[in-house]
């Protein structure tokens, strides 16, 4: 691999259509196989920013995934490598059967029925959840439906994950299940999060956003033990 | 919050849920088609259809009050249509009832229009009750209808219930604030209550095309074309749609027989 | 006694194949001014029970009693509504009026409050939950943040001046800045207005913090009842049915397992810290 950089924003700027800004001059570098919490208050930018990652939303400034820039022809290259996992798992599984959605991907990529379906299987191992294959999702747990869709995105083989809130609106149990997951995944990772407690289980790194602004972006346990800065975004109170 | 629709019975093991759905499609729509172009007076194939069908209702283990419940949903519609044609004059006689005149020819037609659209309604409700749905839909696919019926169904089965569900959510939240719906500007409520109901479906619809779009869609649902027709399936539709064939020509079959 | 639920039996579907046990000889008693932390896994009954307090269940076997009445025969399940106000998870997505203050009014009205009195109401209900009446009043919901969303749709309950407030994971999804709002919005209704309190919540420390007392669920069936200290002492127990203990306490198990002398159901910074203190001065003294 020459290229060791997961992720390169340069000068990221993207407003809303009804003029707010919503980015604001970000610059960020992801090492490959870095683990990277994503941290801010509601509205700080941090779903707009991921959603950039592999390409939904386009906004001024540069952007290069794993060494290539996101662009119409690098679209379906970097969809395939970046798997982004959405907090409501009800909006990415929307197959009628949890094969189906965890071979939608793979689909798409063109492979062949033989390697999707051992992709399928591997990924659906990956969560916990062999022998699911033939339910439909709305006859799964929440919890279920999150590791699910963790599997639809795995069964791309991405080099990068992002997922927003993994664990949000969880019992303890399931939120015990999704870290170990999460940990086992050997993939360059960010995780958005209001879990300071769930964002030093999973990551190494963090990013602090507020206002659509990078604020801090260093080690997480530097990060954590700097409590006026982490009471002035709103991320512990006083 | 729990609910169930088509295919509440669908994941009972049995031969015909082992059946190829294309099979299951074309036995049934064979059997409708026989049935709805058979002669009005052979009762005799009548029956027939009826035991053809309460013979794969057996083997397919659904239980015949849930097909039964399902098909009188549909007595309704053909009753309105039918009910009144006894009384109007018509050919072959009449018989008289408290006073009321029925002719035979318009009795014929009540029930020849009822025991069709009854045995199209239950043929139908058994298919889809013995056919999880997503085989159904690649079934029918594969039979040629148009994808993008295909791909509203789906979508249609998958977020029914993610809808009825918020709604519900909804609903019992504004019973809990003492909703009664008993005064007219309660009905502006139920008007919001929709427009809310519609404006987060179609911010999900926007959130549900991102994640495709992560995943590589270009436009096209594609799916795995697997499910080949094996020889079960085809002893089993050659079976039936003889017997249902035997049945629906068995008249013109005696005639042509005797006359030779 | 303001609730009392006896031997009260529910199943989902029943009579059907599908029949599914929800909740199985629930008997407890919750007295005026209490604040009370209700945990469990997912699927252990606590949505199934909170929605027998307030009628919009009814019991198969056993009753539900509102201050001594029977729901159903001896008060209506429309004042008992009234009285027990319930905030269901994401109550900011049942949010549906054009304004704030047309959304807090919506129960008042459908109780025939007249216009003055709705005013006074409103205007009081969102006090209590910290947001400014004029600032507030004419916006829509959707323009709010959903940390003030949260807040619009308590208010809309706190409006109908409940005995009992019974809230469904009300700070899950919420950046601290919004939780921080809401718990300490709960904490002085509950000290000051005598509020009663039903929380459910997936968050350990939060329940710590808060609730004078604790019912755990498990399985349809109440598997402790009793304070904070003592429910969250019984670490295996709540592992084992999925449930964990406060990160402090966790801590101090740690610490007790290593060899150090703490108490374990501590939940505050500065209790857990004194003790430590303690612990160590005793043993390097």
């Amino acid at each position: 691999m020459h290229h060791n950089k997961a992720v390169e924003i340069k000068n990221l700027h993207y407003k809303y259509p009804d003029g707010t800004m919503a980015l604001d001059d970000i610059n960020i570098t992801i090492e490959h196989g870095e683990s990277v919490a994503l941290l801010g208050p509601n509205g700080a930018g941090k779903s707009t920013l991921i959603l950039h990652l592999n390409g939904i939303l386009r906004g001024n400034g540069e952007i290069k995934v794993f060494g290539l820039p996101v662009n119409k022809h690098t679209l379906k290259e970097i969809r395939r490598r970046v798997g982004l996992v959405f907090q409501d798992p009800d909006d990415q599984l929307f197959c009628p059967t949890v094969f189906e959605d965890v071979a939608f991907g793979p689909i798409n990529m063109g492979l062949t029925k033989e390697e999707i379906s051992t992709r399928v299987n591997k990924a659906l191992a990956s969560v916990e959840l062999e022998g699911f294959g033939k339910r439909s999702a709305y006859h799964l747990s929440f919890g279920q439906k999150k590791r699910v869709a963790i599997a639809t995105v795995l069964s791309m083989e991405p080099d990068m994950l992002v997922l927003d809130e993994p664990t949000s609106n969880l019992d303890p149990r399931g939120r015990g299940k999704i870290i170990k997951i999460l940990n086992s995944l050997p993939v360059t990772k960010v995780v958005v999060t209001h879990n300071l407690n769930e964002a030093a289980k999973l990551c190494k790194k963090a990013i602090i956003m507020d206002k659509g602004r990078i604020v801090a972006d260093e080690d997480i346990e530097k990060v954590l033990s700097n409590r006026p800065m982490l009471e002035a975004h709103g991320l512990i109170s006083s | 919050m729990k609910h169930f629709f088509i295919d509440k019975y669908s994941e009972i093991k049995s031969p015909i849920n082992d059946l190829n759905a294309r099979a299951k499609v074309i036995i049934f729509f064979a059997l409708i088609l026989l049935c709805a172009t058979t002669p009005p007076n052979a009762f005799l194939a009548f029956g027939g259809y009826y035991l053809i069908l309460s013979g794969i209702l057996l083997v397919s283990k659904v239980p015949l009050g849930f097909v039964l419940k399902r098909t009188v949903v549909a007595a309704p519609f053909v009753l309105m249509v039918t009910l009144f044609i006894p009384f109007m004059e018509g050919g072959g006689g009449s018989y008289n009832l408290w006073g009321l005149t029925l002719h035979r020819s318009g009795l014929i037609v009540l029930f020849n229009v009822s025991v069709k659209a009854f045995f199209g309604v239950a043929a139908l409700t058994l298919l889809t009750s013995a056919t999880p749905f997503n085989e159904l839909m690649d079934g029918l696919k594969q039979m040629g209808v148009p994808k993008i019926f295909i791909t509203t169904a789906s979508f249609m089965y998958r977020y029914i219930f993610v809808v009825v569900n918020e709604a519900m959510r909804m609903k019992r939240a504004r019973d809990s604030r003492n909703f009664e719906g008993k005064w007219i500007w309660q009905t502006r409520t139920i008007g919001h209550m929709i427009a809310t109901l519609f404006l987060r479906s179609y911010e999900r619809g926007e959130r549900i095309y991102s994640a495709m779009l992560s995943r590589g869609y270009d436009g096209e649902v594609k799916s795995l074309g697997k499910h080949p027709i094996v020889f079960k399936d085809v002893v089993f539709i050659t079976l039936i749609i003889s017997l249902a064939a035997l049945l629906r020509f068995s008249h013109a079959l005696t005639k042509l027989i005797s006359g030779s | 006694m303001l609730i009392k639920l006896k031997n009260v039996n529910f199943t989902y579907m029943s009579n059907t194949p599908l029949a599914q046990r929800a909740l199985e000889n629930v008997s407890l008693s919750i007295s005026a001014g209490e604040f009370v932390g209700l945990i469990g896994p997912t699927g252990s009954g606590k949505s199934t029970l909170v929605q027998h307090l307030n009628g919009l269940l009814e019991p198969l076997e056993g009753e539900v009693l509102i201050e001594g009445k029977k729901i159903g025969g001896e008060i209506s399940p429309l004042l008992v509504r009234q009285k027990i106000g319930l905030v269901f998870q994401f109550p900011e997505s049942q949010l549906f009026e054009e304004t704030v203050f047309k959304d807090i009014a919506f129960g008042l009205r459908n109780l025939g409050y007249p216009d003055d009195e709705i005013e006074g109401r409103v205007r009081k209900a969102l006090a209590m939950v910290g947001l400014d009446y004029f600032e507030f009043k004419d916006r829509s919901p959707f323009t709010l943040s959903g940390g003030e969303m949260r807040r619009v749709a308590i208010a809309g309950v706190l409006a109908m001046n409940p005995s009992c407030l019974v809230l469904d994971e009300p700070t899950s999804g919420l950046d601290s800045i919004g939780t921080r709002e809401i718990i300490s919005h709960l904490e002085r209704l509950n000290r000051e207005e005598g509020l009663t309190i039903i929380l459910i919540s997936h968050d350990m420390d939060e329940v710590a913090h808060l609730a004078s007392r604790v019912i755990v669920m498990n399985e349809g069936k109440i598997e402790f009842d009793d304070s904070p200290r003592r429910v969250f002492s019984q670490k295996s127990d709540l592992l084992k049915i999925g449930l964990d203990i406060p990160q402090f306490t966790s801590l101090l198990f740690m610490l007790k397992e290593g060899g150090l002398d703490v108490p374990l159901a501590l939940f505050e910074l500065n209790e857990v810290k004194n003790a430590i203190v303690s612990a160590l001065e005793r043993r390097f003294s």
